[in-house]
């Protein structure tokens, strides 16, 4: 679109720049496009800063879907009215989150006899049992039900007294409504909505401040020790995947969309004392290894790799025990069964060989606008056979195992490349299996941030019942139109194996369209199979809709990739 | 039916249809959900199929982001329970292939599978095709599955009066095109053209049944049945059949307006 001069020239101008300043800049231009003319110091500040919409959650506890149906036409009508809205089942809710939410809106059903429904079940228990105030929260609670029981709307009113019992402050009275509930439904959430638009002013200028108040951050690695909040397995029984959600919070976080953290796993604590009582080595006993004395097992523990060790360290271990062995890798415990060392004083001579654990990077699936303070990952439980043994990937084993309240020591690893674009650009997002990870960061910060550019997500896995990772909330952002397509492939559920570079070539057209209107496409997930199979793929589809010739495919998909529009994030 | 205002929401849907086609199509191509679209819940029990989902795995599934384990029972329309090995086989390796693997015999003299996923319902309709077995009008508010005295090969009249049981179960069936143009991949018919004299476009308020019982046998249950006809046979020759009306074993809870009750014999009609 620049001229090569001028591109030149803004590049020698952005070098100069943090990457908060580029943030900011980022924000900067996107003003100065929207015509706001006359910028001056004063109130630059205020234009990056002030949020333009305004942030609810709408929570729902059905028995028969209608208040599902509800808030979901509820949420996309307050998305068009310009709010961010978090919408969530109270049995998806994670109920420690209602301390930290300002307005909360509830639509719950009384089930039978005056009964929470069984979703609503824990939300209904804990509200009642929970002494914690909260009272920041700003809410109002529609209620639905059937006059023709006599405890109607029972579940409804109960939730509402209690919100005000913990502090809250109700910002529309309860609605009740009967079997026929469209017309106070839309009667109550107009009212809410009023309520908001009349409230909105005075949260705005709460959140400037707080917005100006926040420190800069300074860069460079830094390590962070965080609390792990969830853990929960994602696929349900029956699959052949184990793919771990982990949430971790910590404080002063900073990460960006597309960002990922590393992780040093530690060595399982029964090969390490394995590995100990067969050197007879003293496992107290102070060594230093790389300039850090620590205790032996420690080191053992947390600092010293021991698994699949290179070639190369075991040709050093054949030197220091004087024995021909055959140069594979393998596992330290499987070596010094195989070939002992002599004594301990020999072992200590092969701890200072070997090398440290390396960190493992996960691309971070949580969004900094949504899911604030915290950081999630998404975690595919690595299982693979040597010699007919079952064997686990070390951190993806490791991280499985993290129990809520655990803490865990991560550094975020920037990707400066992997980003998303401007607010208004559409993307296109390919990320089978784990590959999700940074999309669901994406779908979730464009989300939380109003961001209008269309999103059309491509995943895939083995089973539809079983390895929809984050199916509901795809279902959510898709119900409430920040999702614009999704596009899946099952493979297992197809006989001829069906894979997204398959459904890419299905909506052939309809992808290219996307591309020349300017779409960014980005693929995150398994690099030798899948990121081929998807460039041939695209290649294949620009040359037939553009109607090129297979250099010229190339060369679009290479300006595509100048342009930075075309990124990935392969492993 | 002057008040519209009176009707239920399954009215309004079923009378919007377009001949039960509703956006069946539309719910088939929805990759996201293995439910279909909320107004097709109603429309495809017309097609012999109710939605399910597994109620105990709702809360497990919940918390890990996976939405309810939705599924489809399958009944299919075997006027009089008879079908040929060839086609007993083939359910049976239908069964296995697209459903939990259990057939199910019905008290109404038919067969129904449980647990196929939506991706799979085209297949399996296709397959039963193919073994000229259909599910059309199974569930609905329409003439289900006509039961009749079991055993054809019992007499010559057995099989004589089963012809009748076929004969109404085909007369009776709906004339929309929507079956074969949605699970069997029909052309679709412009503009929905099908007139419907029986069923209209708002067809009927409840499921209807129909029974046929040969003295001095009553396997059908012949008194609870909307219709019951019972055969007259004199002299080893069907004369005709005694009419019954108005049974059925149905009430809803809390309403007593709704209640069982055995039909009324009102006459006799001769073949």
């Amino acid at each position: 679109m620049l001229e090569e001069a001028r591109v030149k020239q803004l590049k020698e101008l952005l070098k100069a720049f943090t990457k908060e300043e580029l943030v900011w800049l980022n924000g900067y231009t996107a003003g100065v496009m929207c015509g706001e003319t006359a910028f001056t110091n004063d109130n630059l500040q205020k234009v990056v800063s002030k949020p333009l919409v305004q942030k609810i959650t709408i929570a729902y506890g059905t028995e028969t879907g209608n208040s599902k149906k509800l808030a979901t036409e509820f949420a996309a009508k307050a998305k068009k009215n310009g709010m961010v809205v978090k919408l969530n089942a109270l049995d998806q809710y994670r109920l420690t989150d209602l301390t930290k939410e300002e307005y909360f809106l509830v639509l719950i059903s009384t089930h039978g006899d005056g009964e929470a429904p069984a979703a609503a079940k824990k939300f209904y228990d804990y509200v009642h049992e929970t002494t914690t105030k909260i009272s920041n929260l700003k809410y109002s609670v529609l209620a639905l039900g059937d006059t023709s029981y006599p405890l109607y709307c029972q579940t409804g009113e109960d939730v509402d007294k209690q919100l005000e019992t913990l502090g809250a402050t109700r910002i529309a009275p309860l609605q009740k409504c009967d079997v026929d509930y469209e017309e106070d439904a839309n009667k109550w959430f107009t009212q809410v909505l009023h309520a908001l638009n009349t409230t909105a002013h005075v949260a705005q200028v709460g959140q400037i401040a707080e917005v100006a108040a926040v420190v800069k951050k300074t860069t460079g690695k830094k390590t962070y020790i965080g609390e792990v909040i969830t853990n929960i397995n994602l696929n349900a029984s029956g699959s052949n995947k184990q793919t771990h959600h982990i949430e971790i919070v910590a404080e002063d976080l900073d990460y960006l969309p597309g960002d990922s953290i590393g992780i040093v796993p530690q060595n399982p604590t029964a090969v390490v004392e394995e590995i100990i009582a067969l050197t007879g080595v003293d496992a107290n006993k102070f060594i230093e290894f790389k300039k850090e004395s620590r205790p032996i097992i420690d080191l053992l523990t947390n600092k010293i790799n021991i698994h699949y060790l290179l070639e190369n360290t075991i040709k050093k271990y054949a030197a220091i025990i004087q024995q021909d062995i055959p140069i594979v890798r393998m596992d330290l415990l499987d070596l010094i069964k195989i070939y002992p060392v002599k004594d301990a004083a020999q072992f200590e001579e092969v701890l200072a060989i070997l090398n440290p654990i390396p960190p493992r990077l996960y691309t971070i699936s949580s969004s900094p606008a949504a899911h604030s303070g915290e950081v999630h990952i998404t975690v595919v439980k690595d299982v693979f056979k040597v010699n007919e043994k079952q064997k686990f990937g070390l951190c993806s084993n490791y991280l499985s195992y993290f129990s809520q309240g655990a803490s865990m020591s991560f550094f975020v690893q920037p990707n400066k490349r992997f980003k998303l674009p401007e607010s208004f650009k559409d993307i296109i997002m390919i990320g089978p299996g784990t590959g999700i990870a940074p999309f669901r960061s994406f779908v979730a910060e464009r989300d939380a941030t109003g961001a209008t550019g269309r999103n059309w997500l491509f995943f895939g896995e083995e089973y539809f019942t079983t390895d929809f990772l984050y199916q509901t909330e795809w279902q959510n952002y898709y119900n409430t139109g920040v999702l614009t397509k999704i596009s899946l492939a099952f493979s297992g559920d197809h006989k001829d194996d069906l894979q997204v570079h398959h459904k890419m070539l299905q909506q052939a057209q309809e992808l290219f369209e996307w591309i020349k209107a300017g779409a960014y496409l980005y693929v995150c997930g398994e690099k030798e199979k899948m990121s081929v199979n998807v460039e041939n793929t695209l290649l294949q589809i620009i040359a037939e809709q553009g109607k090129l010739s297979e250099i010229d495919a190339h060369k679009f998909l290479e300006s595509l990739e100048e342009e930075g529009r075309y990124e990935k994030d392969v492993y | 039916m002057s008040d519209k205002q009176q009707l239920s929401v399954i009215e309004h849907i079923k009378v919007k249809s377009h001949g039960l086609r509703g956006t069946l199509k539309e719910s088939l191509t929805d990759e996201i959900t293995g439910a279909v679209r909320e107004d097709d819940h109603a429309l495809i029990k017309f097609h012999g199929m109710y939605e399910q989902d597994d109620r105990d795995l709702r809360e497990e599934r919940a918390a890990k982001k996976l939405d309810k384990l939705y599924s489809f029972m399958l009944r299919l329309r075997i006027p009089g329970g008879l079908i040929t090995p060839e086609q007993w086989i083939a359910t049976h390796h239908i069964a296995g292939q697209y459903s939990t693997g259990v057939i199910k015999i019905t008290t109404r003299q038919t067969v129904q599978l449980h647990g196929i996923l939506k991706g799979n319902i085209k297949p399996t309709l296709q397959s039963f095709s193919k073994a000229a077995l259909d599910s059309i009008a199974a569930c609905g508010d329409v003439n289900r599955n006509v039961a009749c005295a079991s055993h054809p090969h019992q007499s010559r009249i057995h099989a004589q009066i089963h012809a009748y049981a076929d004969k109404i179960s085909t007369l009776l069936l709906p004339k929309t095109r929507a079956f074969y143009e949605i699970w069997l991949d029909d052309e679709q018919i412009e503009a929905y053209s099908e007139v419907d004299p029986l069923y209209q476009d708002s067809y009927l308020p409840r499921k209807f049944k129909i029974g046929i019982a040969i003295p001095p046998n009553n396997e059908v249950d012949v008194l609870t049945n909307d219709l019951g006809l019972i055969a007259i046979i004199e002299n080893e020759e069907l004369k005709g059949f005694n009419i019954a009306i108005g049974g059925g074993l149905s009430a809803t809870h809390g309403n007593a307006n709704t209640y069982p009750r055995l039909a009324t014999v009102i006459g006799f009609t001769d073949t």
